[in-house]
């Protein structure tokens, strides 16, 4: 579970989905409504945690993605997705990607869409203003992944929640992984998240 | 007994290609299963075999075969629309067209009662045949009494048989070999073993012990070629299509007033489509430019409709992406109605909060504005390199999710759509002062491994050695040595 600014605690990443959303808690529940933007060295594994958590409430996910590169699918498919029921967009660029967000949330068919935006960075700001509205309406939670280090500024005013993960070794096989609470419109910054994951198979 | 005829295009998809791209005549062609040098060849053609290039390649192991192979990826779409289209010119020569769901190119055409308008059977045959050269195909057509007869017949034949007897058929079909008949490959190998080759020695082996021995999928082949599981034929449910064209006085070259037009069509063509129970299944523009020819544009919705303002939000979202740098002098619109089919709801688990058929039709507004090719989904295939361990499949519908729970998830490894060559190391890898990227990232500080992948030595030997490397930065990257080509790669990254 995450803690208010003052204490961390470890925890098993899905055990964090069956305990109430809290304020300030790093969970599906508390994204849906605004934009978040997640950079650092495990936002690809958190946005996948995301992605596990919508789908554990019935909340079909979508993946867009601009990049030369995406997440490794029988990664993902250990970390418990359900693949057949995830799409994922590929487009040229970031504009591309926040179009093709705007037409997945105007249909309210989604719970959660992550643009897996890398360093194109330059998402429109109207673009953005319409992303908000619908992520609104839609009670959707919209997460860009984005490679930046935590002193660069975020995609824009309109992003609700910045953080920054990070990841360190803990022993054979286990890491420890979590967010650095940067801005934080709902619930102030300074929060933070940690949780454990095992090395991806046949790796480590 | 009724007669019926089977039209077969041998290796419908393959003539498909053949017919899209021309430029391809002349060189040994084969139809892949994606676009990938790991993409497996489906069907090859004569020169291709003559070259030593087989099915079930990889495209770049037959491109090391010969360099003179054309290949290219034919969409289940255009297969399906190829099958329409091949549909309709065969309800010319009987009303009732039974389109074989698979293998695809395989036609059931009801051949009674047509003695008045064709007195001869053969001449009606080959008239199809005709029929289907002008769609630039080669057909074979079988009239004869059973639709495994017939179509067995037309796996033997090069070009037209008529039988004029339930005997004459069936003595025909029992000498033809399994091998050409679409059977399981596996199946066709035992079998041999045994000494069975042909239908006809396949038809008199017991049934139930085919079962016992093969499997339920051998014995009901054995069923539908002992015409047990006869069906009366399916005509396919068929609407020409609309074809509406405009010349303009003088050319235009402003994409605005196009789609006004367009609108205005579309608004005057459906309500008449809705009130016969039709709906649009693809819409074609083809716009005629005056220096540039034609320029064509085909849409989908995710499923057939007749509601005008999902169809111009399609048609626009495809337009807003072209650019029009000449003038247009003719403006030709085609869609295609196909029945409307009730689907019967309330059985499947739903989430009432979510729309999933809204989500099929924001997918295809994305692939009307960003190509065909942009929606997929991953699927996991058994295999040992990382990047054959998955395929991203086109996605026409959502479907509702079914996650597992896991007591610790893992981290996610990213994949690089292709691997990166890195600079040159030593072959015993040091992990002090390799710089793997840039200086920001740092070089490399600790190293996991090796994790051996080999394999492949009957085709192409792989031998890989992956690691796992720490840069400075923190970074932990997944690199692999290629032992073949000596050098270093980088598949991905954790992230």
């Amino acid at each position: 579970m995450s803690q208010p600014p003052t204490a961390k605690s470890a925890t098993h990443g899905n055990l964090a989905a069956k305990t109430p959303a809290l304020p300030g808690h790093w969970s599906f529940a508390d994204l849906t409504g605004r934009l978040t933007e997640l950079s650092g060295l495990s936002s690809t594994s958190l946005a996948i945690g995301l992605v596990h958590e919508a789908q554990q409430r019935s909340e079909p996910a979508a993946w867009i993605t601009c990049r030369s590169s995406t997440f490794f699918p029988p990664d993902a498919n250990d970390a418990g997705v359900d693949l057949a029921a995830l799409p994922v967009i590929f487009v040229a660029d970031e504009t591309a990607a926040a179009r093709a967000a705007d037409q997945l949330l105007r249909s309210g068919a989604f719970g959660l869409l992550v643009l897996d935006l890398g360093t194109h960075q330059k998402v429109p700001m109207p673009l953005q203003t319409r992303l908000v509205g619908l992520a609104q309406k839609h009670d959707t939670a919209v997460v860009f992944l984005t490679a930046k280090l935590p002193r660069s500024a975020s995609l824009s005013s309109l992003v609700s929640l910045r953080a920054s993960s990070w990841r360190e070794v803990h022993a054979d096989d286990r890491f420890g992984c979590g967010i650095e609470v940067l801005k934080d419109k709902r619930h102030g910054p300074g929060w933070s998240h940690q949780e454990v994951r095992r090395g991806p198979a046949g790796v480590c | 007994m009724d007669l019926l005829a089977c039209v077969d295009i041998p290796f419908f998809p393959l003539q498909l290609l053949a017919r899209r791209r021309p430029d391809f005549a002349g060189h040994p062609v084969a139809v892949i299963d994606r676009d990938s040098p790991r993409g497996k060849l489906l069907f090859v053609d004569d020169l291709a075999r003559q070259a030593g290039v087989r099915p079930g390649l990889t495209y770049a192991a037959a491109l090391s075969i010969t360099r003179e192979l054309r290949a290219d990826v034919v969409a289940a779409t255009e297969i399906d629309a190829g099958i329409r289209e091949l549909t309709a010119a065969l309800i010319g020569f009987s009303p009732s067209v039974e389109p074989s769901p698979t293998p695809p190119g395989v036609f059931f055409i009801d051949a009674s009662g047509l003695s008045r308008l064709h007195p001869s059977q053969v001449e009606w045959a080959e008239r199809i045949r005709q029929r289907c050269r002008q769609e630039q195909l080669v057909a074979r057509v079988a009239v004869g009494f059973s639709r495994y007869g017939t179509f067995a017949a037309t796996r033997a034949i090069r070009d037209v048989r008529v039988f004029h007897s339930v005997d004459e058929e069936r003595r025909f079909a029992r000498e033809v070999p399994l091998v050409i008949l679409d059977v399981d490959p596996t199946l066709v190998a035992a079998l041999d073993q045994l000494g069975v080759r042909r239908l006809g020695e396949f038809l008199d082996l017991p049934a139930a012990g085919l079962r016992d021995r093969f499997g339920a999928a051998a014995y009901q082949l054995h069923r539908l070629a002992a015409e047990k599981l006869w069906t009366p034929l399916q005509p396919a449910s068929f609407a020409q299509p609309i074809r509406e064209l405009t010349r303009f006085d003088l050319p235009i070259a402003d994409l605005t007033s196009i789609l006004f037009l367009l609108q205005q069509q579309l608004a005057a063509i459906l309500p008449a489509l809705a009130e016969k129970g039709l709906a649009v299944a693809t819409i074609e523009v083809e716009l005629k430019q005056e220096r540039r020819g034609i320029h064509r544009e085909e849409l989908r919705p995710a499923v057939p409709t007749a509601d005008h303002k999902l169809l111009m939000n399609l048609v626009v979202l495809r337009f807003e992406a072209l650019r029009l740098d000449d003038e247009v002098s003719e403006l030709l619109l085609v869609v295609q109605p196909v029945a409307t089919q009730r689907r019967q709801e309330g059985l499947f688990r739903q989430n009432p909060r979510r729309d999933v058929d809204a989500a099929g039709r924001a997918f295809a507004r994305i692939r009307a504005a960003f190509g065909e090719r942009s929606v997929f989904r991953a699927v996991l295939r058994d295999a040992h390199l990382p990047e054959a361990a998955f395929q991203w499949e086109p996605l026409e519908q959502l479907a509702l999710p079914s996650p597992r729970d896991v007591l610790i998830p893992p981290l996610i490894r990213r994949i690089r759509a292709a691997p990166r060559p890195l600079a040159q190391q030593q072959r015993l890898l040091r992990d002090d002062g390799w710089l793997l990227g840039d200086l920001e990232q740092g070089a490399v500080v600790a190293c996991d491994g090796p994790f051996i992948v080999s394999g492949g030595w009957w085709a192409r030997e792989v031998h890989r050695e992956y690691h796992l490397v720490r840069t400075a930065r923190g970074d932990l990257l997944w690199v692999y040595y290629d032992r073949s080509r000596r050098r270093w790669f980088e598949q991905g990254r954790i992230e």
